[in-house]
C-alpha cells in the first residue's frame, strides 16, 4: 500500500514536471509546430477537393499498360507453354524444392551417374519400416 | 443600378447552392483534424525530442507523423486519430534513430570526421550532464534536465509505454493501441520504465 502510494506520488511528479515543459515550449517550437499542423490541414483540404476520377488515375493506367501488353504480344501470353503442360509439378512445388536444399540433394542423387542407392530408395525404406514397425508393435 | 440588384441577387441565389453538406462536412472534418493536431502537438514534440535530443529532429518527427496521419486516416473515426498518431510517431522516431545509428557506424570509418562520428553514435552521451546526482539537484530545471535524461537511458517501449500513459494520458488500452501490443505487454513496459526511473532518479522523488 505505501509502495502503492509512493508509486502514485512519483507518477504525479514526474507529470507535472513533463507537462511543465511542454507549457514552457519556446515560441519558436509553437510557431513551427503551428506551420506543421497548417501544411498537413493544406495536404487533407487539397486531398478532399481533388475530384473522384482522379483516384482511379493510377488503376486506370496500370490496366492500360495490361491492355497494350496483351495487344503487342498478340495474346500469346494467355497461351499455355508446353513445358508446363508436360510437367506434373506446378511451379510453387518447383519453389519449394529450390528452398529445400534436402530436397535439391534427392534431385540430384536422382539423375544418372549418381549412386545406386538414391536417398529417394532410401526414404521409401524408412516408410516401408515404420509402417511394418508400427504393424509389428501392434502385433506384439 | 437594375443590374447590380440583378448580380446581388443572383449571388445570394447561388451562396446556398456553393454551401452543400459534402462541403460543410469536409469543412467540419478538417476543423476536427485541426483541433486534434492543435492538442497533441506539443506534447508530441516533447515526446520526440526525449527520445531524439535534437530539436529539428523532432520537429521533423511530428510534422511527418501529421502528414501521414492526414493522408492515411482521416477518414477514420476521429477517437481512432489519437493512438494511430502516436504510433506513427513512435515508428518516425524509430526510423530517425536506426538511421542514426547507422550514419554514426558509417561515419566512425572515417578518421577525419570522428566529431560527427561521436555525434551520431551516441545521442545519450551528448545530453546534458545531470551534475553530482539527482539527490542533490533542487532546481526544477535540473530535475527535469535529470528526468529527461534517465527518460532517454529507457529502452524505447518503456520510454514509450511511459510518456503515452504520463505525459498523453492515455489510459492502458489507448497505450496499448499506440504501441501496438496487447495491454498486458504495455502494463509490464510502463512498470518496468517506472523502477527503472525510480532508481535512476533517486529517492528524491519518492
Amino acid at each position: 500500500m505505501t509502495t502503492d502510494n509512493a508509486e502514485t506520488e512519483f507518477e504525479r511528479r514526474t507529470r507535472a514536471l513533463l507537462e511543465g515543459s511542454v507549457e514552457e515550449l519556446s515560441g519558436n517550437i509553437r510557431s513551427r509546430l503551428t506551420q506543421a499542423r497548417h501544411a498537413a490541414l493544406d495536404q487533407m483540404r487539397h486531398a478532399r477537393r481533388a475530384p473522384t476520377w482522379q483516384r482511379w488515375v493510377p488503376a486506370g493506367a496500370a490496366a492500360s499498360v495490361v491492355l497494350l501488353a496483351l495487344l503487342f504480344t498478340g495474346g500469346h501470353l494467355g497461351a499455355p507453354a508446353p513445358v508446363a503442360v508436360a510437367s506434373v509439378a506446378s511451379p510453387i512445388d518447383d519453389l519449394e524444392l529450390l528452398a529445400d536444399s534436402d530436397a535439391f540433394e534427392l534431385t540430384q542423387d536422382q539423375q544418372p551417374g549418381s549412386g545406386p542407392a538414391s536417398d529417394f530408395d532410401f526414404y521409401e525404406w524408412a516408410a516401408g519400416e515404420s509402417t511394418g514397425a508400427s504393424g509389428g508393435t501392434a502385433g506384439t | 443600378m437594375s443590374a447590380f440588384a440583378t448580380l446581388i441577387t443572383g449571388a445570394a441565389a447561388t451562396a446556398p447552392l456553393r454551401n452543400d453538406p459534402l462541403q460543410d462536412t469536409t469543412q467540419q472534418g478538417t476543423r476536427e483534424m485541426d483541433l486534434f493536431l492543435a492538442g497533441v502537438e506539443r506534447k508530441a514534440f516533447r515526446m520526440a525530442h526525449i527520445a531524439l535530443r535534437d530539436e529539428d529532429d523532432a520537429l521533423d518527427a511530428v510534422q511527418d507523423a501529421m502528414l501521414q496521419l492526414v493522408r492515411r486516416y482521416a477518414q477514420r473515426p476521429s477517437e481512432e486519430w489519437r493512438p494511430l498518431f502516436y504510433r506513427i510517431l513512435e515508428n518516425r522516431i524509430r526510423d530517425m534513430q536506426r538511421h542514426r545509428s547507422v550514419r554514426g557506424r558509417l561515419l566512425s570509418w572515417v578518421p577525419w570526421n570522428s566529431e560527427e562520428a561521436d555525434e551520431g553514435t551516441d545521442p545519450i552521451a551528448q545530453a546534458p550532464d545531470p551534475g553530482p546526482g539527482p539527490q542533490a539537484q533542487l532546481h526544477a530545471e535540473d530535475l527535469r534536465a535529470a528526468m529527461e535524461t534517465a527518460l532517454a537511458k529507457l529502452p524505447p517501449r518503456q520510454r514509450e509505454a511511459f510518456l503515452l500513459r504520463n505525459l498523453e494520458g492515455l489510459d492502458v488500452a489507448g497505450t496499448a493501441a499506440a504501441m501496438g501490443c496487447s495491454e498486458g505487454s504495455a502494463k509490464t513496459h510502463y512498470f518496468r520504465a517506472l523502477q527503472a526511473l525510480r532508481i535512476e532518479l533517486g529517492e528524491f522523488w519518492t
